[in-house]
């Protein structure tokens, strides 16, 4: 044994005083009596009065001075060794991720969990120490190791449910890069285990306890649900749809879609027990906007029975077509709802009008212009792109399919009469190419991004085939840097964007505009301010997050969604969720020192001076 | 504001004691006077009420602004050279002014964090930091993650990174972004670069599937630091086909080369470069592969090149294109074998491949889906050695087969080199072919076996075969040690073969060395006469180590067969194929014509009633799961295939020139059954508007399909998979999930540098059991050095955001880091338990005092006499 502050051992010197007054003698006290007749008997019997006294009053001294000796010893803080007293270091891991907030009769899994924590904090012992970690998508530090009860008990209270999946690998990386203790660790899983096992080597002198929580309840839950729009026709989008059904027998589930907050299709979903069924479901949306499906079935898990998407509203990009005549194109470029489409004949260009992309067909300026410009079946001389001669009856051989503007193309087999031969410098690439001719080239400068089409298409089959609105679609959005990225694609549960990255779900358009957005309003409804740095957005609530404009405007941004089948199944793991090589040692519990020796100490000093005082009034002791 | 709190209320019930102390006082037979009895109470229940305070552990609730500063030094590979240098500047100005009351600590990082000064300790003594360009890669995630499990919770936190920010692994900024919710600040540094004149590469941009022909760029950017000139070299499979010389300016240059003489299949550039001022040299490769598609290429291994001419023309009548090498000709490498939609071997005897080629073999059926030939011949399945080799493991048929009742027996004698020069290896695989060679052998057969030193030990007697067991169990017991004297075994062995009765008669010498001199000619010529044959096997390559002149004499007297070899993973074939020569149980030399069993497609539309005869086949067993759609006239099979993997092999027992088949190569239906089984059996490319995607970050890569049809809508409900063969050729079945109409996503480590393959396939259901293919093709991705090479400049951008996501600062000065903004503070919770015990502990004497003083007497308190009787 050994004392964390043997300063306080100095104390003991208190005893001298305390011994001191128990040395002085005491002046009798003066007492008028009538007679003395008694009194003189007594004095007769003074030797014995005299030793019992004595006696009293040494016994008092004796529980003075252990009075002392007991709160000098507390406060002088004995620690004793690990050895024995069984110090752990704990580690206690509790599942925040959705499927705890499955309702178990009364109370929630989590609120079941976080009573399992409270338990082993409880239990912690003297010498140890405990450290608190949440584990959702993100295993989250909640308190380090601290010996005190209250402040895990408090930081366990703070822990808030999320809607996302569980990622045990990342909390299982952070108990690795614990640092070496003398102490043997103690990791508590407080969890319903709706994980995959992982594989883990346990660092030495660890043991695990499995806590679970939760009983199997059937439910039922969509467990992958994303709208995106159709290359060919951005306004029409499609739904895929998941439903999982973690029961023991088919189900049949009525299922609404709503676009807008309009109910667009009801329909039931037929699924076999224990199995997922996918469906595809085609709809039109002019708006875009927030897309929401529920699933209508009363189960012990609602988060699931709900999921979102958003559909990028349109951007509108002005796009002037300088023609003498391209009916094909002029279809093309009109039923593509995200462009506003002005046609001038050659002789009316330049006009007016700004435009953010023109195209040339059948026709050529004199001069290149600046900006953004596709040239179709011809070029001006200056643009420099040699030309030599005509080639008949290309066919197209290659194309960059990974390129953006030839995404989701399929040029096998397409007619053409004739091309012009192009012969590109180093600046240009080719998009696309037959065996021995550059047909869709492009050049992006600084000032000027041209994209060439060697032939004319109404010389081939190209406008009879759904490549032909898809390539000039895809090459006017290329080359007004609209909306390129994946705007439909939602952010995962557990990600923190950062206020670029949320500005970044407004369209071209809204940019362009110099629209910015003042706050996002969580699915929970609680703003968070992207002007107050630093302006993190967490997503982890499922739901709809909107942005709110500094004209006060609302619309929505991007949603988030639980979509996980490991959380949708219910049923808690069994087994400690962990798979080693090695055999894990589990927590065996054993009796341990509740309190530090300075409380019991303490407490016997309490004791010691009641009793002392109850003596000393039925003079017992002097 | 000051608050108040207790760890342990449950204590405070020991605050009973404090009535029972007042309750006794009523009760009380001390005769002090009333008033210094009340305050001797008063006093015992305040030192009681601090006891059981101290016990409950009060806690004073305030609120602190000190703050702790965890200085994080990156160390990666990344870094200059100065780094540890600029480092211990960035301390020395961090723990030059440390105000009172504040913590700083030091701790290096790269993937794992060291501590060098323990955070409030003595910021004089700094550990030892790791040697610059020993500590791998930068994980700024995991330092941070480190570092949070040893900050205080009293404090304000604040972490300053000094790094190039250059990070590799880990998302730094997601945990940066965690941190800011506990309050903690990120502040950030970066080095000074230092003038290194630097050069590399970034990827090789090339297109991931071309046509044959086509004209396509290869393209890279090589980033410098400085101006400098660089000569790079473009290889295609390894060979050299362009090279230019550049002056790169600082900053980006693109280069690129245009190609137009890819061959068909998976074709692999790699773009090499020599800048005259740069300091790192892994980054200055980058390699892409693209696949070329065209005709259907087959490359054809024919034992003889020039008998490869028959089926070479015919197949090509039928525009498949072949490449005929002779046997040793066998590709080396995955990506050279990939090129190939189908190998075929033609009388190829397993001792012209490597192991390490048969294994390539298979894997690029199983796992690339290639197609797989072999045609029968002297040299082929069993006869040419390929007895338990992963090329049977790819064929639809076993090698061993029964031997006919009408075949001759066989007597065997194995004379085996046990020497010491045999140590290791070569006396392993020695063992292990002797024991081949006797599985191989029929139970009427005679085995027995040799082993030599200087003296010749009988390790088994000439026996039935029939005792496999034991004449196993008895080579393996087999020791090397001695010297080397081969003539005596010899003769033992010519012995043994004399006392037995049987057709055929075979011996075959193993030897590494030089041996003791004998008369071997006369031995030799000794057994010829006895109708011994007698072949022999140097291991070696003949300059001095081994007699090759005496062995080759040995197998020319003795009517055999010489091997040479300097690779001992040869000799199981050797023996093998020796086994199934000598004993000529597996080959059939008469006229036959093909059966037809089953009305493949291989075999459909061929006008079967005109097929001329065939000479002779090679005897084997199907595999139970295999299909036989030939067979000849003795019921042996004549064809068979099946899938193996992701690919098919076949195996067709008679052979394809002008031996065997010689009335074959003119009939008309030759070139049309061959082509229609290469078609079978080959691979098949289908690649229907299937968009992938391929990205690696952090060794986590990320497979993305994206499938449309030629309307431009998405395919939906497919089922993908991919097989993905790593650089080890290890392999990793991916099953990709639907995660949007449309897509298709997996997600899997990717840790080493090299060339990845993945063969993703998407089906549907078809109209009958089998799925429909909708898209079957090849991807390849190369990482051509570690990211930690990949940045020569500092990233000041990620740094900035880092620091400012969390509301700290770029390039902080050390008031920075300690200055506190208004209301910006932390709860603090300070136990008072051993302020309590002391106050109580200084009220007992007081308490000791007012019972053990008269008071009463000193007139403290008005002492009233008391009046008795």
């Amino acid at each position: 044994m050994s004392f964390g502050a043997p300063i306080f051992l100095s104390l003991l010197a208190l005893a001298v005083p305390i011994v001191l007054l128990y040395l002085l003698k005491q002046r009798r006290r003066r007492v008028e009596v009538s007679t003395l007749m008694f009194w003189d008997q007594i004095l007769q019997d003074q030797p014995s009065v005299t030793s019992f006294t004595q006696l009293r009053k040494l016994l008092s001294l004796l529980l003075q001075l252990l009075f002392l000796l007991l709160v000098t010893l507390a406060l002088a803080r004995p620690v004793l060794s690990n050895r024995l007293t069984g110090a752990r270091r704990v580690v206690l891991l509790v599942d925040t991720s959705a499927s705890m907030g499955v309702r178990e009769g009364k109370q929630t899994r989590f609120e079941l969990a976080r009573e399992r924590a409270r338990d082993v904090i409880r239990g912690l012992s003297m010498g140890d120490t405990c450290l608190l970690m949440s584990v959702g998508a993100e295993a989250d530090l909640v308190h380090p190791f601290t010996d005190s009860k209250k402040e895990l008990l408090e930081a366990l209270d703070g822990l808030k449910l999320s809607h996302s999946g569980t990622d045990f690998r990342k909390a299982w990386q952070r108990v690795e890069q614990l640092p070496p203790d003398e102490r043997e660790t103690q990791v508590y899983l407080i969890t319903d285990g709706a994980f995959d096992p992982i594989d883990i080597v346990p660092p030495p002198r660890t043991q695990f306890a499995y806590r679970p929580v939760g009983t199997r309840s059937d439910n039922v839950g969509i467990t992958a649900f994303s709208v995106r729009p159709l290359p060919s026709s951005p306004r029409d989008f499609q739904a895929h749809l998941e439903l999982f059904n973690d029961s023991e027998e088919e189900r049949v589930i009525p299922v609404e879609l709503r676009i807008g907050g309009r109910l667009a299709e009801a329909f039931e979903f037929r699924v076999p027990a224990g199995q997922a069924v996918t469906r595809t479901l085609r709809q039109f949306s002019a708006e875009g906007g927030e897309v929401e499906v529920f699933a209508d079935v009363p189960d012990a898990f609602p988060l699931d029975n709900r999921a979102y998407g958003v559909l990028p509203p349109p951007s509108p990009i002005r796009v002037r077509l300088v023609t003498p005549e391209s009916p094909f194109l002029e279809r093309a470029l009109a039923t593509d709802d995200d462009l506003q489409l002005e046609v001038i004949t050659p002789d009316k260009f330049p006009a007016a009008t700004d435009a953010t992309v023109t195209v040339f067909a059948g026709c050529r300026p004199t001069r290149t212009p600046l900006g953004a410009v596709i040239f179709i079946g011809d070029w001006p001389e200056d643009l420099g792109l040699a030309r030599q001669g005509e080639v008949a009856k290309p066919l197209f051989t290659e194309w960059q399919r990974d390129h953006p503007v030839n995404r989701h193309l399929a040029l096998q087999n397409v007619g053409i009469e004739k091309a012009l031969s192009a012969q590109p410098g180093r600046d240009w690439q080719r998009l696309a190419s037959s065996v021995t001719d550059p047909l869709v080239l492009l050049r992006e400068e600084s000032t000027n991004k041209v994209l060439v089409i060697t032939f004319d298409p109404q010389g081939s089959d190209l406008p009879l085939r759904v490549a032909f609105p898809i390539l000039i679609g895809n090459s006017v959005r290329y080359l007004a840097r609209a909306d390129t990225s994946e705007r439909w694609v939602n952010p995962a549960m557990g990600q923190v964007l950062s206020p670029p990255e949320v500005m970044g779900y407004l369209t071209s358009a809204q940019r362009e505009a110099g629209k910015t957005l003042d706050a996002v309003v969580t699915p929970e409804g609680g703003p968070v301010s992207l002007k107050t740095a630093p302006g993190l957005v967490p997503v982890e609530r499922a739901g709809l997050y909107r942005g709110v404009s500094a004209d006060g405007t609302t619309n929505v941004l991007f949603a988030a969604n639980l979509a996980d089948r490991r959380e949708s199944r219910l049923a808690p793991s069994v087994e400690l969720p962990l798979r080693s090589k090695t055999p894990l040692v589990e927590i065996q519990e054993r009796f341990r020192l509740g309190f530090e020796p300075w409380m019991i100490l303490a407490s016997l000093a309490v004791l010691v001076s009641v009793v002392e005082w109850i003596l000393f009034h039925r003079r017992l002791i002097e | 504001m000051m608050n108040f709190s207790l760890e342990h209320p449950g204590f405070l019930a020991l605050l009973v004691a404090i009535p029972v102390v007042i309750g006794v006082l009523r009760y009380t037979l001390a005769d002090s006077p009333k008033a210094q009895l009340a305050l001797s109470a008063a006093t015992r229940s305040v030192i009681l009420l601090l006891l059981v305070l101290a016990l409950a552990s009060l806690l004073w609730v305030s609120h602190s602004q000190r703050v702790s500063v965890l200085v994080l030094g990156d160390v990666s590979d990344s870094v200059p050279k100065s780094a540890p240098g600029q480092l211990s500047n960035w301390w020395r100005q961090v723990s030059g002014s440390v105000p009172e009351h504040t913590r700083v600590g030091l701790t290096t990082f790269a993937v794992t964090n060291q501590e060098l000064v323990r955070l409030g300790g003595d910021p004089k003594t700094v550990g030892e930091a790791p040697r610059h360009g020993s500590a791998g890669e930068t994980d700024v995630e995991r330092a941070f993650l480190t570092a949070a499990q040893s900050m205080p919770t009293d404090t304000l936190n604040r972490l300053l990174v000094v790094s190039d920010g250059n990070e590799t692994v880990g998302d730094a900024l997601a945990a940066a972004r965690r941190a800011s919710a506990h309050g903690w600040k990120v502040y950030a540094a970066a080095y000074t670069n230092e003038v290194r004149d630097e050069v590399l590469l970034e990827d090789l941009v090339v297109p991931s599937e071309v046509k044959k022909g086509a004209s396509f760029g290869v393209s890279a950017i090589a980033q410098a630091s400085a101006a400098t000139r660089a000569q790079f070299t473009l290889y295609r499979d390894g060979f050299k086909i362009q090279e230019k010389e550049v002056d790169l300016v600082a900053g980006a240059n693109t280069l690129t080369f245009q190609e137009t003489r890819a061959k068909e299949g998976l074709v692999k550039y790699e773009l090499r470069m020599k800048a005259a001022r740069d300091f790192f040299a892994d980054n200055n490769v980058a390699s892409g592969l693209v696949s070329v598609a065209g005709e259907p290429r087959v490359l054809l291994l024919e034992g003889v090149e020039r008998d490869g001419r028959f089926l070479a023309r015919a197949l090509e009548a039928e525009n498949i294109r072949v490449e005929v090498r002779e046997g040793k000709g066998m590709p080396g490498s995955l990506e050279e074998l990939a090129a190939y939609d189908a190998v075929i071997l033609s009388d190829v005897p397993a001792t012209d491949l490597r192991l390490a080629q048969m294994n390539l073999l298979r894997s690029y059926v199983e796992d690339l889906g290639g197609g797989f030939i072999m045609i029968g011949g002297q040299n082929s399945f069993g006869l040419g050695g390929y007895y338990r080799t992963p090329v049977e493991e790819a064929l639809p048929v076993k090698m061993r087969s029964e031997k006919k009742k009408d075949t001759p027996g066989l007597a065997m004698m194995l004379v085996i080199d046990k020497s010491g020069s045999m140590s290791g290896d070569k006396i392993q695989l020695a063992k292990e072919a002797a024991i081949a060679a006797v599985e191989l052998m029929s139970d009427r057969d005679y085995v027995g076996v040799i082993a030599f030193d200087s003296e010749p030990y009988v390790v088994s007697e000439l026996q039935p075969a029939s005792n496999k067991g034991g004449i196993v169990a008895a080579i393996e017991r087999i020791e090397e040690g001695g010297g080397t004297a081969m003539y005596e075994p010899m003769v033992q062995a010519h012995q043994q073969l004399q006392q037995v009765t049987a057709a055929l008669k075979h011996c075959i010498v193993l030897t590494d060395g030089v041996s003791q001199p004998g008369d071997f000619q006369g031995i030799t010529q000794s057994m010829q006469l006895d109708q011994i044959t007698v072949s022999s096997v140097g291991i070696g390559q003949g300059d001095g180590d081994i007699d090759a002149e005496v062995l080759q004499n040995i197998a020319r007297w003795g009517k055999g067969r010489f091997y040479q070899t300097s690779d001992p993973h040869d000799v199981p074939q050797i023996f093998t194929k020796e086994t199934m020569t000598a004993s000529k149980s597996s080959l059939v030399e008469e006229p036959f014509l093909p059966q037809v069993l089953r009305n493949d497609q291989v075999v459909r539309g061929i006008d079967w009633n005109n097929a001329p005869f065939l000479f002779g086949y090679v005897v084997t067993v199907p595999k139970p799961t295999a299909g036989v759609p030939l067979l000849t006239e003795r019921g042996d099979p004549l064809l068979v295939s099946w899938r193996f993997g992701l690919g098919k092999s076949a195996a067709f027992m008679s052979d394809a020139k002008s031996k065997w088949a010689a009335d074959w190569v003119r009939w008309a239906g030759y070139g049309q059954f061959w082509a229609q089984l290469v078609r079978d059996v080959m691979r098949t490319t289908q690649h229907r508007g299937a968009e992938t995607t391929l990205s690696v970050r952090g060794g986590e890569g990320h497979l993305r399909v994206d499938a449309t049809d030629e309307s431009g809508v998405f395919r939906n409900g497919l089922t993908t998979s991919a097989q993905l063969v790593k650089p080890d050729l290890s392999l990793m079945p991916l099953a990709l999930r639907q995660t949007a109409p449309g897509r298709y996503e997996a997600t899997f480590p990717m840790p080493e540098t090299g060339s990845y393959l993945f063969k993703i396939r998407q089906t549907r259901p078809g109209p009958g059991t089998e799925p429909e293919v909708v898209n079957d093709y090849t991807r390849a991705m190369t990482v051509s050095y570690k990211p930690e090479y990949r940045h020569l400049s500092l990233n000041e951008p990620f740094l900035r955001s880092l620091a400012e996501s969390t509301g700290g600062a770029f390039q902080p000065s050390a008031d920075d880091l300690f200055r506190v903004a208004a209301g910006e503070q932390v709860a603090v919770r300070k136990r008072l338990w051993p302020w309590l015990l002391t106050a109580a502990l200084l009220l007992f004497v007081v308490d000791v005092a007012l019972r053990r003083l008269d008071l009463a007497g000193r007139g403290l308190f008005r002492d009233e006499a008391q009046r008795y009787g």
